[in-house]
């Protein structure tokens, strides 16, 4: 089977600065990858390598067999990308937004029209749709920007940090639709610092730290040798295992 | 209007298409930017009155009103002079000013639109697209602000001078046009040359700030100028100064292709600069500006959400503003006031865009007033007898309105929300926090300004006037402190600049406003109706005010809670 995503030796830095040090990783369909680790570690700039944000960087990248750098345009049709920092041209209306991003994708205006009303409506904007986005909260904005991503039904689903300001029902339902998404052959990369999300949702998780993978497997597997929770298993990898410590420290300010 | 204008351009498709872009994609970015052209508030025009509307629909209709209005006031020069080199020169001055900086300022939005690097980047778009998309927006915003612009003069001279006239005042705006894009290309180059890409917007907010002051000064000022040179000399050729100004040279141009023999040499050659220069200027932006210019809008996305290491502006600790803070308030609570309005109002954006300039329209109001007038003297002679006149009182109550602004202004901010903080602080009486905010504008802001003003009235009128001076201070810092006891029952940096002002406030405006003129006024009776005793009687005012200053500051530092309730309920 050719894997989805195959990252072959990637180095990145910026500078003198090295980002990226020696990453590999190979992954199949239907996988959800939990992609974590510390501020800093690396995450988001392997998520835009991935997705043609940045593009120059060491190594190869392949997607569904194809080389980023040959085929950055296929590549991207094939990849739905939900950023973390809620950028969104918010001066326009949910529909319009979506219009214009269908029609970067070729989407006919129909198919457009009929995929966000579904889908907006599933996390509860039906009413807003024709409302400019300005006035929204972030969780609002956060769901128009997941549906535009899944809009023109990818093969590659990189999300980083999609749960940020969602409500509660929301997270269910955007748990729901990963898993479903996986189950039909998507594949998932998922980047979080919500430790107890990524342990239920992933089948694989991966943590990084200063560039380089430090752990991979599924989650049961990476309870046999560290900690109970993914917390912790988290807590020992990175080389935190004095936490209390530092809270100690952060409460005691008080007394000097 | 928008439907149009992008059916004009996608009549191009097959063009477009050949050049390996993608029509659809192309029409999909450009539809979207002109709407949301459409929904931004304008930048220059817009900036000081506040939004009526909170829906913002049609910005980009009135940015085209307000240059054909522009437009037709450029007009006033044909009717200055009858010479048209001297006519051309002053319209396409006004022409080319207004143009840069109301490209400059919308450029930032244009161009530096970080958002479009997390929305079209991941997206499958080629670079040319997104290439032909900016090149072609940036285009259609330069015509909806030149065709306007120079509609009413191209009327005109067709009107005068005939077909052949027109037309190459049709060329000669496109070479201004493109005057323009290079100097504004050029500015932003070198800013980002000498700058990091987190400062930039902070530099351009800078850029903003001079440009507006020379507008405001070029519109007060500039017909006096103007009228003043056509009195002196009877053509701008006279003037040797000018010669290294583009709108010489394009007035020459246009002079010399329509009367081509007879001319004096000077004039072949400015005519010659005018053709040359332009396109030449265009080809240094293409060849070397723009490459290095998209590399480092390139940058400037992936630098902005700190992937890349980058260096976070470091503050000195223990700032000299804390030994100001320490000196000049009074507890705890009004220190705080004191130094939170000290910091923000150096690096708001926002409020050094409207306040230092008004500091500046305080001497261009002064020198409107010195020199206008419909008589034909000249502005030396009206110089040289300033002394002899009781202007200085003109300057000192006009500089009030710098201190009113700085003051009006310190409540608004983009941050407001921010203010949620004072609210869940045990602070026992906001007046403290206000008293103290007050105090920095006045001693950070005004003071310093002051002394300026100062120095200019005792260089053209000596020692004299040291007692107004001394009133007048005195004056605007109870001025100051009344208008805060009562517009300013907010704090500092904690209302959202779009609310509108109710007629009550509106009012209420204007008596603070009238305050300074009567006292002002009062003042200036004093110094010309009774000169024997005016000194003395300066100097008893100066003790009244004193005192009156003291108790409208003893009143509002007291303010409380209550007081701010009710005052925000009528905001």
């Amino acid at each position: 089977m050719t894997p989805t995503v195959s990252i072959q030796h990637l180095f990145k830095s910026y500078g003198d600065k090295a980002v990226l040090n020696d990453i590999s990783l190979d992954v199949f369909p239907g996988q959800i990858i939990g992609y974590i680790g510390p501020n800093g570690a690396g995450k988001s700039t392997t998520v835009k390598i991935l997705t043609g944000l940045i593009p120059d960087f060491e190594g190869s990248v392949t997607i569904n067999g194809l080389d980023l750098r040959e085929h950055p345009l296929e590549i991207k049709r094939m990849i739905g990308y939900i950023p973390e920092n809620a950028e969104i041209y918010d001066v326009l209306t949910p529909m319009e937004y979506l219009q214009f991003i269908g029609r970067l994708y070729d989407l006919s205006a129909d198919t457009v029209r009929e995929r966000a009303e579904q889908m907006l409506a599933a996390f509860g904007l039906k009413d807003v749709l024709d409302q400019r986005m300005d006035t929204f909260s972030k969780g609002m904005k956060q769901k128009v920007l997941i549906t535009s991503g899944l809009l023109h039904n990818p093969s590659l689903i990189v999300l980083d940090e999609p749960l940020s300001g969602l409500d509660a029902n929301a997270v269910i339902v955007m748990k729901e639709i990963m898993s479903r998404l996986a189950r039909e052959g998507k594949t998932l990369f998922y980047c979080s610092h919500m430790m107890d999300v990524v342990e239920k949702v992933s089948d694989r998780i991966m943590l990084i730290n200063r560039g380089r993978i430090i752990a991979d497997g599924a989650f049961e597997e990476l309870r046999k040798n560290s900690g109970d929770s993914l917390e912790k298993i988290f807590a020992q990898l990175t080389g935190e295992t004095n936490l209390e410590g530092e809270a100690d420290k952060f409460v005691n300010a008080f007394e000097s | 209007m928008n439907k149009l204008i992008l059916r004009l351009v996608m009549a191009f498709k097959g063009l477009y298409r050949g050049m390996g872009v993608d029509a659809g994609q192309l029409e999909a970015i450009l539809q979207v930017k002109l709407t949301m052209d459409d929904r931004r508030p304008r930048n220059v025009f817009g900036r000081n009155q506040p939004q009526r509307k909170k829906v913002i629909r049609n910005a980009t209709l009135g940015t085209v009103i307000t240059s054909l209005v522009l437009g037709c006031v450029y007009l006033y020069f044909f009717f200055l002079s009858q010479d048209y080199l001297t006519a051309f020169t002053l319209y396409f001055l006004m022409f080319m000013v207004m143009l840069s900086i109301t490209l400059i300022s919308d450029f930032t939005d244009v161009l530096i639109d970080v958002k479009d690097n997390y929305i079209i980047l991941p997206r499958p778009v080629n670079a040319r697209t997104i290439l032909m998309a900016r090149l072609l927006h940036i285009l259609i915003h330069l015509c909806r602000i030149v065709v306007p612009m120079m509609l009413p003069g191209l009327v005109y001279v067709s009107i005068q001078t005939g077909v052949p006239g027109a037309l190459l005042f049709c060329l000669d705006v496109a070479l201004a046009t493109l005057v323009c894009i290079f100097a504004i290309n050029a500015v932003y180059l070198v800013i980002l040359r000498v700058t990091t890409v987190e400062r930039f917007k902070d530099i351009i907010g800078v850029v903003q700030i001079l440009f507006s002051i020379l507008v405001f000064a070029t519109y007060y000022l500039g017909p006096r100028l103007a009228a003043n040179l056509v009195l002196a000399k009877s053509s701008i050729i006279g003037h040797p100064w000018f010669y290294p100004a583009p709108p010489l040279w394009l007035a020459a141009l246009w002079e010399v292709l329509r009367h081509p023999a007879g001319q004096i040499p000077l004039l072949y050659m400015l005519a010659a600069a005018g053709a040359i220069l332009p396109p030449l200027c265009i080809w240094v932006v293409i060849r070397f500006l723009a490459p290095s210019f998209d590399r480092k809008l390139g940058g400037l996305g992936s630098g902005g959400s700190g992937a890349a290491p980058s260096k976070g502006r470091s503050v000195r600790r223990g700032a000299s503003y804390r030994s100001v803070s320490h000196w000049v308030t009074r507890g705890n609570t009004e220190s705080t006031g004191f130094d939170i309005a000290w910091l923000l109002s150096g690096r708001s954006r926002d409020f050094k865009l409207k306040v230092y300039p008004s500091f500046a329209y305080v001497l261009v109001y002064f020198f409107y007033y010195v020199f206008i007038g419909k008589d034909k003297v000249s502005i030396a002679d009206k110089w040289n007898h300033l002394n002899e006149t009781h202007m200085y009182i003109l300057l000192i109550y006009f500089s009030s309105f710098a201190m009113i602004s700085a003051i009006s202004n310190l409540v608004y901010s983009d941050k407001y929300k921010a203010s949620w903080v004072y609210y869940v602080s045990p602070v026992k009486v906001p007046g403290e926090i206000l008293v103290g905010a007050v105090k920095a504008m006045l001693v950070k802001y005004f003071i310093p300004f002051y002394a300026m003003v100062s120095i200019l009235a005792f260089y053209i009128w000596g020692i004299g006037v040291l007692p107004d001076l001394v009133l007048g201070l005195v004056n605007v810092t109870w001025f100051g402190l009344l208008m805060g006891f009562m517009r300013l029952k907010k704090f500092p940096f904690s209302a959202t600049p779009n609310i509108q002002a109710g007629s009550g406030r509106f009012i209420q405006g204007l008596l603070i406003i009238a305050v300074p003129g009567l006292v002002g006024f009062g003042h200036y009776l004093i110094r010309s109706t009774l000169p024997s005793i005016s000194t003395w009687l300066i100097w008893l005012f100066t003790v009244l005010s004193v005192i009156l200053a003291w108790l409208i500051y003893g009143r509002y530092r007291e303010v409380s809670w209550a007081e701010l309730e009710k005052a925000s309920a009528e905001f």
